[in-house]
């Protein structure tokens, strides 16, 4: 592949041969541009497509390793250089921001304003806004502030013809059309490529805190009827996520079961709900509290939890991220068979559920062929529970070998004709989505 | 129209009594009358047949055989919509979802609730209540209107301020393809299930992609407390600032609610009066809502704004009963207008919050250039503005003079970087307003996705776009069928 084409769309220095990705993790290719406006994006997808190109698509570049059967593509498109705020209408709490701006650079500026975006994706620093809105990253804060499809209010789109089309709007409620921000938010750049994006922000809590109930023994029951107690409360938690052992440990606690509790708001209230849970702790539990700068940094060294990079280069080992969509009721099971299903195995995994919202996820690390059995086996289990399971961190070679998207989605026919519809030519990250979208 | 004439029976009724029994077949033209039109009044078509399935199989019958024989098709819940989705243009067969009103199953553990598509939104609510649950979605209409028609029109309420509105707690859904195929879309409320998200395309979509027969939807903790805040204001300047100021405040208020002056008068004269100063330029219902100690604190503190930008007079309800008088009252703000107008059109934009000073200025003027009285309800918080546009439709030409100025008070909406609408969609109605939001590229890119699903536009045909060719051209064609249809 000429890197020539585009040579009349961008200076030279933004062209560059052999720059992306990494073999291991795949969805590279041999020439990448870092085009720095819209009309760029447009001008290059629209040559690409012409000339029959496969294009992929990146942002940040923090999740090369999800999904994808290709090796390489003819260019990847990175839109690092897309970015910055283009408004910030504090009044109205909205902002528009272009598609390659990191989220951390977001919250620094919105925090200066005493606002917020309702997302807590992870690698902030280098997750951009685009890619965590094509990928629908959401961290377990997810429960109170909803999911990134509930965020997003308006987007700017690139099609893979060059057209330009403008999805949603800019105010907070809008049903004027289809809600064709909704196509795009979770489509894993296979339709068509952000470059502005429109989102409902919310003021910062004055007060945060987080609890952390330790559980000495993790039993399941236990663990669940305690979440129902808190669910069944008028308690308001930000958070109710379960962790295993491996992670309360990594994160600085003892090698045991434990339940986050993180509550935001006024600080009386805040204060309130810290005393209630006291109150409502079953036996054999221990809470540990973090208040303020504490519990922001607990969370910001959870974001940082998840592999993002090449995997360790040793032979025969392997580290794959999932994640595994459940009824929330099922998270506690979900993340006690992740931990149980280490034993026997060379593997050790970090796990992690959403007991209120029911995603949950699972860092594991092991022996390669070791990895595969655990994940087909846990994949197994959510499946039975009518969930599934997506590796959404895993190098090239063990996604030709392991379905990172399974076969358990939404209706395949009318995705394909979706597909069909936007990008006929399949110009856009072909094959990287489920179903071979 | 009620004169009995030897009617023969259409062979294509026979055959959908076939499949839904005599008794749920409607043909008889002085029995199509009720489904001419649904809210909105101004333009009427006539179905060629109203049926009532009792089941998704029955739909999926009905629907497979329209389709077969090319019949164009139209999903109806309780016909509250405003915007005319639910009206047939001429020919449709109108499929209700009113016999399917069961509440399925509710499971509190997982907080998620199914019901069928005619279940009348209230009475979720009302079923969940005593186990300390109830389903945020709260339009005015909800006493009446039916889950399968919020999904469809994407509903939203006067407490989607905090909660969201429709969509964002719309878990699942079984739905009937346009081609009689029947899918689920989510799996009954587990998150994120890979692939496009569907259910969110589909919600919304005005009953164009496809005929929704069952739907799983998220139900929330009803808070601990909860305080309502009323508050007048001799300038609605001071008012706007107010909910500016309570927002910057860092508060998120459950609902935020706005009426002006005419608005006031209007509610004031109905069935439920609370006792409004009729005086008052603006008055804010707000209510916050939570934890107790954190409730009591936030009301102080809006007290306090109101305070600040010189509000005439601002109390909080003693009680649930006083709350529930104010509410009654907002709520019932649309048909309060019959009582100081014969006819009134509801309009629905969406606008920039801080720009509601400018918009209300210029919604002042169209007023004045129409000569027709317009009252404002606005969901304040969100920036939802019902402009209330009140005639007489025996004086020659004000009716056109009201559809004039709706489209106007959307014109200027947009203008100031809004919507044509926020919550009652665009149905036949602001069909043609589209063009003053999107481009035809962008209304393109969406028939493209229609036509996925709906490939033959059977169901629920030309509504929701404006149709194709050049703007000017299609303007004036709709405008003179506008005069046409009125
Ligand atoms: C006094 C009054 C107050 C109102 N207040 C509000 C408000 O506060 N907020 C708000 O959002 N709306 C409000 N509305 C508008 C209306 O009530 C909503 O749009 C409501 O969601 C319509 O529900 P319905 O059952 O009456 O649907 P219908 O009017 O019967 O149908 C509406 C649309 O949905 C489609 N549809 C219906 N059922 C299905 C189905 N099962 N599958 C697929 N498509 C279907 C129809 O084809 C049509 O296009 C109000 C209306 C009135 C009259």
């Amino acid at each position: 592949m000429s890197s020539l084409y585009f040579d009349n769309i961008l200076q030279s220095e933004r062209i560059r041969k052999r720059a992306t990705g990494s073999d291991l993790l795949g969805n590279g290719a041999e020439v990448a541009v870092y085009p720095e406006t819209e009309t760029e994006v447009a001008k290059i997808l629209n040559a690409a497509n012409e000339r029959d190109l496969k294009v992929a698509v990146t942002g940040g570049g923090s999740k090369l390793g999800f999904g994808g059967l290709r090796k390489s593509y003819d260019l990847v498109v990175s839109l690092k250089n897309l970015k910055g705020i283009v408004e910030h209408r504090t009044g109205d709490l909205t902002l528009t921001a272009r598609a390659g701006t990191p989220i951390r650079e977001l919250t620094k500026k919105l925090a200066e304003h005493r606002q917020m975006l309702p997302l807590d994706p992870r690698w902030p620093e280098k997750a951009t806004l685009g890619g965590v809105i094509a990928s629908n990253d959401t961290g377990p804060k997810r429960l109170y502030y909803g999911a990134p499809r509930d965020v997003v209010i308006g987007l700017r789109v690139v099609y893979p013809d060059g057209r330009v089309i403008r999805t949603g709007g800019k105010v907070v409620k809008n049903v004027a059309g289809y809600d064709m921000n909704k196509l795009f938010v979770g489509s894993m750049g296979t339709l068509g490529v952000i470059t502005e994006v429109t989102v409902k922000l919310r003021p910062l809590p004055p007060y945060e805190s987080l609890a952390l109930a330790v559980f000495r023994e993790g039993r399941e029951e236990a663990v669940q009827s305690f979440v129902n107690t808190l669910q069944r409360s008028h308690l308001e938690p930000v958070t109710l996520e379960y962790l295993n052992p491996l992670l309360t440990q990594r994160l600085a606690g003892p090698n045991r079961y434990a339940l986050a509790v993180a509550f935001e708001g006024g600080k009386t209230a805040v204060e309130e709900q810290l005393n209630r849970i006291q109150k409502i702790l079953p036996e054999g539990a221990d809470l540990e509290v973090f208040r303020e700068k504490e519990a922001k940094s607990w969370w910001d060294e959870w974001s940082r939890l998840p592999f993002n990079e090449t995997a360790s280069s040793e032979a025969n080992s392997a580290e794959v991220a999932v994640k595994i969509g459940t009824h929330s009721s099922d998270a506690v099971a979900v993340v006690s068979q992740a931990t149980e299903l280490t034993a026997g195995r060379k593997v050790e995994a970090l796990a992690h559920g959403g007991t209120g919202h029911g995603i949950s996820r699972a860092y594991v690390r092991g022996d390669e062929e070791d990895v595969l059995d655990y994940l087909t086996q846990l994949r197994a289990f959510a499946e039975e529970r009518r969930g599934y399971l997506v590796a959404d961190h895993m190098v090239y070679p063990l996604r030709k070998r392991f379905d990172a998207w399974g076969t358990r989605m939404v209706h395949l026919p009318l995705m394909k004709g979706i597909k069909e519809a936007i990008d006929p030519k399949r110009t856009l990250n072909d094959q990287r989505f489920v179903g071979g979208l | 129209m009620f004169r009995k004439k030897k009617q023969r029976v259409d062979p294509l009724i026979q055959h959908l009594m076939a499949v839904v029994g005599e008794k749920n077949v409607l043909y008889r033209r002085e029995d199509l009358v009720a489904y001419e039109c649904d809210g909105f009044t101004l333009c009427r078509g006539e179905a060629r047949a109203v049926v009532f399935p009792a089941n998704t199989e029955e739909v999926a019958a009905v629907v497979r055989l329209l389709n077969r024989e090319n019949i164009p098709f139209i999903a109806r819940g309780a016909g509250t919509g405003l915007s005319g989705g639910a009206t047939p243009l001429g020919g449709e067969v109108i499929v209700s979802l009113v016999k399917m009103k069961k509440l399925l199953q509710v499971d509190f553990e997982n907080r998620i609730a199914v019901v069928q598509p005619g279940y009348v939104n209230l009475k979720l609510t009302q079923s969940i209540a005593g186990e300390g649950y109830y389903y945020a979605p709260d339009p005015s209409s909800q006493s009446a209107c039916t889950i399968g028609g919020n999904v469809a029109e994407n509903a939203g309420g006067a407490h989607c301020l905090k909660y969201g509105v429709t969509t964002n707690h719309i878990l699942g859904a079984e739905v009937v393809l346009p081609d009689g195929k029947v899918i689920r879309l989510g799996e009954d409320g587990i998150p994120d299930l890979p692939g496009y998200d569907l259910l969110g395309l589909l919600t919304g979509s005005e009953g164009t992609l496809g005929i929704i027969t069952e739907i799983t939807v998220r139900i929330l903790k009803t808070p601990e407390a909860k305080q309502t805040i009323l508050a007048y204001f001799d300038d609605v300047e001071e008012g706007s600032q107010a909910v500016s100021d309570i927002i910057s405040a860092g508060i998120v208020p459950a609902a935020l609610e706005m009426m002006d002056q005419t608005a006031i008068e209007a509610v004031e004269s109905a069935n439920f009066p609370v006792g409004h100063p009729l005086d008052v330029q603006a008055l804010l219902l707000i209510e916050v809502d939570g934890i107790a100690a954190e409730v009591r604190e936030q009301a102080k503190e809006i007290v306090e704004v109101c305070r600040r930008r010189n509000v005439r007079e601002v109390k909080v309800a003693r009680d649930e009963k006083e709350a529930a008088a104010w509410w009654a009252n907002r709520k019932t703000g649309f048909g309060a207008m019959g009582a100081i107008s014969p006819d009134y059109l509801v309009q629905d934009g969406v606008i920039p919050r801080s720009t509601l000073p400018e918009v209300l200025k210029k919604i002042r003027e169209i007023s004045q250039d129409t000569g027709l009285r317009i009252a404002n309800i606005f969901h304040a918080g969100d920036g939802n503005l019902h402009p209330l546009i009140l005639f007489d439709e025996r004086k020659p030409g004000e009716k056109e003079r009201a559809l004039e100025a709706g489209s106007r008070c959307l014109k200027v909406c947009a203008d100031v970087g809004g919507s044509i609408t926020g919550e009652h969609g665009v149905g036949i109605e602001k069909k043609e307003e589209m063009r003053f939001i999107f481009t035809d590229e962008e209304i393109e890119a969406q028939l493209r996705i229609r036509d996925v699903f709906n490939s033959k536009n059977l169901l629920n045909p030309d509504k929701l776009f404006p149709k194709p060719g050049r703007c000017a051209e299609v303007k004036k064609e709709i405008k003179e069928r506008k005069l046409a249809e009125v």
